[in-house]
């Protein structure tokens, strides 16, 4: 059994820690400090993917009859944005095998801002699980099914244990999320996968340590700066 | 409760990780998350702290403040608990929704002080049927990620062992009237001994196995959990289970014997940790809200 207790640490502003220069910016009232709108809440585009859980449905007839036996309160379904109303309310649709009911595994929410728009979303990662990176912030973790016709889609969910291995890529796969998110870094298939990678010499519990988790994420930095230059 | 909805398939990868003792966030059965504790946050009150249990953030506060004893016990004085369950917590609390659960940890706290040792309330006295301290215990809950009756007693103790009383002294005069003098120099307090005073830790079933310090998801996939209070020494003064499902007599026997081992770490932490903070010094550096 592990327990650790720790007096409380100041947080180093961001500036600091990324070594830029911290010239402050005096601000008055009326002036614009930034248009973009990544810090609000997701607003989203067509073709965009996201994850989500059902917290509500229709009670007519027909629904009744025939989504229940899919799709339940609580589910979540991987899908694309068909199209943007003005109020912000999306359409989604899953017309295509690829999008659908999601099994098991891991579901990291994020501030939407952090997802790097990519040509896919969807990524088998090398080392043994897959990711959906929702635009809408919402990431799901799961094992990479075996058999190429069983796809994270469907309706179908399979219910048989997942074996220790692939828990414990998922497991770790999760922690380095999270540390890329405390830390501010863009989350994309390489930076997660050098994360990953970065982490290894380490225990999967000890990765949510503060120290443990900067220089994790120091060493991924260092390791995007090189593979970009 | 605060709760999230899961969805079938989750929950069934919960639970068998935790038959696996490999949860989520690769943490064993009986591993807790970094707990960081701070005392004397707030400067008005008589002792403070603030623990964070991964994002489950407690502030407590002590006041003392002089009042009556009870009839039945003239020689001691008391305490009070009043929990807040602040709505910026979750969402669920905006309202009147946290208050319920507000009154069921503030029962709580009563019950596992309510017992001759841990608390040596004589100390408290001040003169016999006329004054006596009256310690209120404030909780407010910050932010609320699972696990709540553990950090809200951990952050109790600790705020508790920061409480510094002022010492007086009754004079009392040829006609019988008596007068309460505070001493002159500011530092001049009696503190409470926190040896003895209970923590509770909270045990969740899931499947056949039994988790400590569950998240909220791992909370939303038991059906039945155990809040055990336990002592530095091991002795278990108070239980309770929550839940709308069963647990069998021998779950119960295996949690509680969990529950002692487990206590006895965590008091051995927390008694350190507080420890190595007074040791720092008036001078430490305060971390505080703004760090």
């Amino acid at each position: 059994m592990a327990m650790e207790m720790r007096l409380p640490v100041a947080r180093k502003p961001l500036s600091e820690r990324l070594g830029r220069d911290t010239k402050k910016h005096l601000v008055v009232p009326g002036d614009t400090i930034t248009t973009d709108t990544g810090f609000m809440r997701y607003i989203g585009e067509v073709g965009d993917i996201v994850v989500g859980r059902i917290t509500e449905r229709r009670r007519s007839a027909e629904d009744e009859l025939a989504m229940r036996g899919f799709l339940q309160e609580g589910d979540l379904i991987s899908a694309e944005v068909q199209a943007v109303f003005s109020d912000g309310a999306v359409s989604l649709h899953t017309r295509s095998l690829k999008y659908g009911k999601l099994g098991q595994g891991v579901l990291v929410q994020v501030s939407p801002s952090l997802v790097k728009r990519q040509k896919t979303h969807f990524h088998d990662l090398p080392c043994g699980a897959s990711v959906i990176l929702g635009n809408n912030g919402f990431l799901w973790i799961y094992p990479t099914p075996e058999h190429k016709e069983e796809e994270a889609g469907g309706f179908t969910a399979n219910l048989e244990p997942v074996s220790l291995a692939d828990r414990e890529v998922i497991s770790r796969l999760r922690n380095c999320i999270v540390s890329l998110v405390t830390q501010r870094m863009m989350l994309y298939d390489t930076s997660i996968l050098y994360c990953y990678e970065a982490s290894l010499p380490h225990q999967i519990k000890d990765i949510l340590k503060p120290e443990i988790m900067e220089e994790i994420v120091m060493e991924t930095r260092q390791r995007l700066l090189e593979q970009e230059g | 409760m605060a709760s999230v909805a899961l969805s079938e398939a989750e929950k069934v990868y919960i639970m068998h990780g935790v038959q696996e003792d490999l949860r989520v966030d690769g943490r064993g059965c009986e591993d807790y998350r970094c707990v960081e504790v701070e005392t004397d946050v707030v400067s008005n009150t008589s002792g403070s702290a603030r623990v964070k249990l991964g994002h489950t953030d407690i502030l407590v506060g002590v006041k003392a403040e002089m009042g009556t004893p009870k009839l039945e016990k003239p020689n001691e004085g008391y305490l009070e608990f009043f929990v807040d369950c602040s709505a910026n917590a979750t969402p669920d609390f905006e309202g009147r929704g946290g208050d319920d659960l507000g009154t069921e940890i503030a029962n709580t706290l009563y019950r596992i002080f309510n017992n001759k040792s841990s608390v040596d309330l004589k100390t408290l006295c001040i003169s016999p049927r006329e004054h006596c301290w009256v310690l209120y215990v404030d909780v407010l809950l910050l932010e609320c990620d699972g696990n709540l009756f553990d950090a809200i007693s951990i952050a109790v103790k600790a705020a508790l062992f920061n409480t510094r009383i002022p010492r007086v002294r009754v004079l009392e005069d040829e006609e019988g009237s008596k007068d309460i003098e505070l001493s002159d120099d500011p530092y001049d307090c009696i503190r409470l001994s926190v040896e003895n005073v209970p923590c509770i830790v909270t045990l969740c079933k899931i499947g056949c196995r039994h988790v400590v310090d569950a998240t909220l998801q791992e909370e939303a996939c038991s059906l039945a959990s155990l809040l055990v209070s336990v002592t530095s020494k091991g002795v278990v003064t108070c239980l309770r289970k929550v839940g709308k499902g069963s647990l069998d007599p021998e779950s119960i026997f295996e949690m509680m014997e969990t529950s002692k081992r487990v206590g006895k770490v965590l008091h051995a932490s927390l008694q350190s940790i507080l420890h190595k903070e007074e040791s720092l010094g008036p001078k430490r550096q305060k971390v505080g809200f703004l760090g």
